[in-house]
């Protein structure tokens, strides 16, 4: 049940322009294991869409780049692959939600020819009259009716054309779905509408899906772990239960989840926290979070912490030093799988 | 659709009318007679007076006009001052010259703007982008008279290659379209090229990207289509000075279309041939609009709805 | 994704019928001998329509004379010789002028010419309001005989014969005028060497040899007279041989034609001249010394080099040179410009005065007139440049007077110094773009009315000396300088050559 599906190892991630560098994503690890959603969680500007860009690979062309690190799928090392071997990857292996439905989709085709395409990039094998028929399929399953693929997307409503994004995602039944604030540009019952559609499609695809979002409600609905992350790192990881449940918590997520850490009556939005996050453009030593930290310590301001709580938890705060694996990195390993 | 084009037809009615009377009265608003330009120096004022009267041109401003546009609306554009012809006949003579020059001036802007604005674009800080960047700028400042000499002097005269005058084939056309097509071509390479930038940087350019399509895939069918779009709309308005730029080239290799036509009948105020002259190519430049329109709405499925819900 | 394939073929569906309309190719143009059998005459303008009788501009006339002939022939040189009139004669009151017809000269529609038709063709010059200003002492044309016509003039006029050469009074067919109505410009028929084959509106205009004609068939056989507005572009077409004559080519490429060792080069004083004109009635300058001033203070030579680059030469009286009645070595005021001050102080501008200098703005007025102001401004005289559209120039300066000192040319139509004179000059003449100096000196009316009438042409040269004499005394124009023109062509034409009065027949020419 536990069999790995996607690791990053130290990633690190810099987009460069003329005028400065952005460290982006530093030294994240993270693993997905077949079938699991994970849950990426952190305020804008956390690095959470370059981490999923860096896992399909689409990083702005001349400015982004991975520097260090490696994000392996199966055998393939995704950051040494060629590009043709990404392109058959991508929409095939690893498909991509974006966040904004609005934009997402090509205002000039019929929403059928946007489906069908990934299945003309993908299903060589299929022959015309299966892909109109895989197409069918895929719309019925999001809930559209099938004869509306002759419509263009200005036909559809805001959440229809989610739907729509999330039938090219998993025309081709992909291994993972990178879901990058799938909902946070819908109203709330459509959100509901299409959470629910994602957590049954991933139910019955078995796929694993890297589900990021700011929202901490809905990762408590269809996450079975829940990755927090801040300035680039990973600061906390769990399963659901220790995130939601378990009593030690790192400051920041402390601050997330504002004075009542309660999964009951979790507030639906991140709670702000004083102080803005740092610069990406200068990197801090020591804890990144000390400048905004209520409980900082001279230690935080000049060496990283890494510290593992339990096998399924790990916190990387110098508040729960001494605890197992006090010189570890925050266990990747750790498995929380399934419900 | 069909609606909306009747209607678009009817618009242009005013249109016309409104310019046929702006460009009546400023020909004959504008001082100079006819008459003492058709008989030239050393007519008697007996003989300017006589042929004035004959030519009805004694009659009140609105008369005439009036007179005018009750022929022309039978198709009667009366007969040409200055040569006596009957200035349909002369504008059907001419207009085919105009018609090819102007369509392969277009073809050729757009053939060659469109993708030097894509590559460009795509190549967005290299030294190609540069490179067409600054040549689209040396085009747009060149003025067509002087490009179309260099070119005569260059592939007719040292080269030999092409013939330097007259439209009898299509060699003719080459060197006059060419010249025409490259002030308009600067504006669309740099319209593709903005509007190229543009379109990539959107999230469904993105979103092809995630399903694994090839970079030449997105350029072809994702960008491209969607980048055009107002480039289409430019080329349409561009139709009207094309035709502008016309008369210089018409008089530069020597063809005779429109433009000349028009020229030489402005300066010894044959305002027949000026009246029709200037209302066909405002009859043309509203249709090439409207075609235009037409068009984007074809390609443009957001706007194709629109009428179609109507 | 089908509709764009569908825009694509739509596209090349018009290029395909755009492409064609035109693939037809120039046929060959050498003769079975391989002799060059064609020749191309390049015009700087479209003519107008090639009716003799309604054309009175030097551009038509070219055209003209492939077409047509007259009863008496201007040659390049200027002199007159028998045309479709074998003789002629001069009653001796100078008002009757009996032409004998030449027999057997046949039409393009193979028609015999007859009297019937010359005398048809003198009554509709005489009527049309185009050719009034050659037929204005004409009162009537009656065919005698078979052989003889006869002119009635309204009272003697020295220049008449001239008025008969005119290209204006070619003969036309009186069936054919009668059959095309007011098709006829666009579908001439004549006795001339060459017949009209097509006219391609704003292109060309073909032409064929006539084998009937008179004076035995011409050697080209194919001629094509081709408008080619842009000069220099008109100048590469000849360097290139797609055009093999260049009627009145651009001065700027004069030295480059000339030096080319494939064309000849051909120029001579053209038949119109530069004169300022005041205004005699309003203004400063109805005071005749101020006009006087004007007088002495131009230099015609640098004139002739600042305005002209030099191709022309000082006019001093008021015609061209090569018009008859030409006062030879007359001299006009000197340039003074002391004398000139001097008499601006006594007419009461010791300081100077501002006058407005309006011209059209062609280059070919431009230039001198810029000349003309710095040697204004020398005397005291600021003269305000205005540069106008010509037609609003002829509005404005030549019918309305609203100027106060001009430059402007008169082309002598006739090689006459009446037509000239007597334009600009004569009281009777006034306004209308003719007399727009307002001129009205009676004595000088008087020798105009002299060398019109007269009927010895040592009487007419003697009142054209007056008529000189006159102008340069009370200065109502400034004669000022003649420019030249000029004809190039392949060197392997043989026959072509300058005309004093602008006539070229291709008939003349012929490929070595
Ligand atoms: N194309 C880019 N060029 C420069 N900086 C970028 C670019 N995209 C994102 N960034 C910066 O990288 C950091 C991480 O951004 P992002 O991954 O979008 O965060 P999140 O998705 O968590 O909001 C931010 O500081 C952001 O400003
Ligand atoms: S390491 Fe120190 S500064 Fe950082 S979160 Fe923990 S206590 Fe706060
Ligand atoms: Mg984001």
């Amino acid at each position: 049940m536990t069999e790995k599906l996607l690791e990053i190892k130290d990633l690190s991630v810099i987009y460069k322009t003329d005028e400065e560098t952005v460290y982006a994503v530093n030294d994240l690890n993270l693993t997905l294991n077949k079938g699991e959603t994970l849950g990426l969680v952190g305020e804008t500007g956390a690095g959470k869409t370059t981490t999923a860009l860096s896992i399909m690979r689409l990083l702005p062309d001349r400015t982004g780049r991975i520097t260090r690190g490696c994000i392996t799928l199966g055998d393939l090392d995704i950051t040494r692959a060629s590009e043709a071997d990404m392109r058959l990857i991508r929409g095939n292996g690893i498909s991509m939600v974006f966040q904004d439905p609005m934009t997402s989709l090509n205002p000039i085709l019929t929403v059928g020819e946007q489906i069908a395409e990934v299945l003309q990039l993908h299903r060589l094998d299929m022959s015309p009259e299966q892909k109109e028929k895989r197409v069918d399929e895929i719309l019925e399953m999001v809930g559209l009716p099938a004869d509306r693929k002759h419509e263009y997307p200005h036909q559809f409503s805001g959440g229809m054309k989610q739907r729509v994004v999330i039938a090219i995602a998993l025309a081709c039944e992909p291994q993972l779905i990178l879901a990058d604030e799938p909902t946070t540009a819908l109203d709330v019952t459509i959100q509901a509408q299409i959470l629910k559609l994602m957590k049954e499609l991933k139910q019955r695809l078995n796929t694993a899906m890297l589900f990021i979002t700011h929202d901490l409600g809905v990762v408590a609905q269809i996450c079975d772990r829940v990755a927090i992350m801040y300035a680039g790192e990973i600061i906390e990881i769990g399963t659901t239960d220790n995130i939601f449940e378990g009593k030690k918590h790192h400051p920041y997520t402390v601050g997330l989840f504002g004075s009542i850490p309660d999964m009951t009556k979790a507030t639906r939005r991140l709670n702000p926290i004083e102080g803005l996050m740092p610069d990406p453009t200068a990197p801090l030593g020591g804890c990144k979070f000390h400048p905004r930290c209520p409980q900082c310590m001279e230690i935080c301001k000049t060496a990283k912490p890494l510290n593992i709580i339990d096998g399924t938890h790990a916190i990387g705060c110098h508040l729960f030093a001494g605890g197992a694996g006090h010189d570890a990195r925050i266990n990747l390993e750790s498995t929380g799988g399934a419900e | 659709m069909l609606r909306y084009i009747a209607k678009r037809i009817l618009m242009m009615i005013p249109v016309i009318l409104g310019i046929s009377l702006i460009v009546f009265s400023i020909i004959e608003l504008s001082p100079g007679d006819p008459v003492s330009l058709m008989l030239g120096d050393g007519a008697s004022a007996q003989a300017v007076a006589e042929l004035r009267e004959q030519m009805g041109l004694n009659d009140n401003f609105f008369v005439r006009y009036a007179r005018y546009i009750g022929h022309a609306v039978t198709g009667d554009f009366g007969i040409s001052y200055r040569n006596k012809v009957q200035v349909v006949n002369e504008i059907a003579s001419r207009f085919p010259t105009t018609l090819t020059l102007t369509f392969w001036g277009v073809a050729i802007s757009v053939l060659i703007g469109i993708p030097v604005g894509v590559i460009s674009a795509i190549r967005q800080y290299t030294f190609i982008d540069a490179a067409s960047l600054f040549s689209a700028l040396i085009l747009t400042s060149m003025p067509a008279f002087w490009l179309g000499l260099l070119l005569i002097l260059l592939f007719s005269l040292k080269l030999g290659l092409l013939p330097a005058t007259g439209v009898a084939t299509m060699q003719h056309f080459l060197m006059p379209s060419v010249t025409l097509a490259a002030a308009s071509m600067a504006t669309i390479i740099r319209m593709t090229r903005s509007t190229m930038l543009e379109v990539i940087r959107q999230d469904y350019i993105r979103t092809a990207k995630a399903k694994g399509a090839s970079a030449f895939r997105i350029v072809y069918k994702h960008a491209l289509r969607n980048a055009l779009l107002p480039v289409v709309t430019v080329i349409g308005l561009n139709f009207g000075t094309q035709l502008g730029g016309a008369i210089v080239i018409e008089s530069v290799f020597a063809m005779p279309g429109i433009g000349t036509l028009m020229v030489a009948a402005v300066r010894t105020k044959d305002t027949p041939i000026v009246m029709a002259a200037v209302l066909f190519v405002a009859l043309l430049a509203s249709i090439t609009n409207l075609i235009v329109d037409v068009l984007y709405a074809y390609i443009d499925p957001r706007l194709k709805s629109q009428f179609v819900k109507k | 994704m089908k509709r764009f394939h569908l825009i694509v073929s739509c596209f090349l569906i018009v290029a395909f019928l755009l492409t064609g309309c035109g693939g037809n190719k120039p046929a060959a143009d050498k003769a079975p001998g391989g002799k060059k059998d064609s020749l191309n005459f390049a015009i700087l303008a479209e003519s107008k329509e090639l009716d003799p009788q309604k054309s009175s501009d030097t551009l038509t006339y070219v055209l003209l004379l492939q077409v047509f002939d007259t009863l008496i022939k201007q040659r390049p040189d200027g002199s007159l010789v028998p045309g479709l009139a074998e003789k002629w004669n001069i009653s001796p009151d100078g008002k009757e002028v009996t032409f004998t017809i030449r027999k057997g000269v046949k039409f393009h529609n193979g028609d015999i010419l007859t009297t019937k038709d010359v005398a048809y063709t003198l009554n509709r010059a005489i009527k049309s309001a185009y050719t009034s200003k050659f037929t204005s002492v004409m009162q009537s044309a009656e065919a005698v005989d078979d052989t003889t016509v006869k002119l009635k003039l309204k009272h003697a006029y020295g220049p008449i014969l001239f008025c008969v050469a005119n290209p204006s009074l070619a003969i036309v067919s009186q069936k054919a005028v009668e059959a095309a109505g007011d098709n006829f410009g666009k579908n001439p028929v004549g006795t001339g060497p060459y017949k009209f084959v097509k006219w391609v509106s704003g292109e060309k205009i073909d032409f064929t040899r006539f084998d009937d004609y008179y004076r035995g068939p011409a050697k080209i056989k194919d001629v094509a007279f081709r408008f080619i507005t842009d000069a220099t572009t008109a100048a590469i077409a000849l360097e290139k041989g797609e055009i093999d004559v260049l009627h009145n080519p651009s001065k700027s490429d004069r030295k480059a034609q000339m030096d080319n060792k494939n064309l000849q080069y051909h120029e001579i004083e053209s038949a119109y001249y530069y004169h300022i004109s005041m205004n005699n009635k309003t203004g400063p300058f109805a005071d005749k010394r101020v006009r006087q001033a004007v007088s002495y203070a131009i230099d015609r030579q640098n004139i002739v080099l600042g305005g002209l680059d030099g191709i022309g030469a000082p006019d001093e009286a008021p015609m061209p040179p090569s018009a008859f009645g030409y006062p030879k070595d007359f001299k006009n005021n000197p340039y003074d410009p002391e004398k000139a001050k001097k008499l601006l102080a006594e007419a009461g501008y010791p300081n100077g005065l501002t006058v407005k200098f309006k011209i059209n703005q062609a280059a070919m007025y431009a230039k001198p007139a810029e000349v003309i102001q710095e040697q204004l401004r020398k005397v005291g005289i600021n003269a305000e440049l205005e540069l106008m559209e010509r037609a609003t120039y002829l509005e404005e300066v030549t019918k309305k007077f609203n100027y106060d000192i001009s430059l402007y040319v008169i082309t002598a139509l006739l090689p006459d110094a009446d037509y000239v004179c007597y334009t600009r000059l004569h009281s009777s003449m006034l306004g209308n773009g003719n007399n727009f100096t307002e001129t009205n000196i009676p004595r000088l009316d008087a020798a105009l009315d002299k060398g019109r009438t007269s009927q010895s042409k040592d009487e007419r040269y003697a009142a054209y000396r007056e008529v000189s004499e006159i102008v340069k005394e009370e200065a109502p124009i400034i004669p000022v300088m003649t420019a030249k023109f000029a004809i190039v062509a392949n060197k392997a034409i043989k026959g072509v050559s300058s005309s004093t009065v602008d006539l070229h027949e291709v008939y003349d020419y012929s490929w070595e």
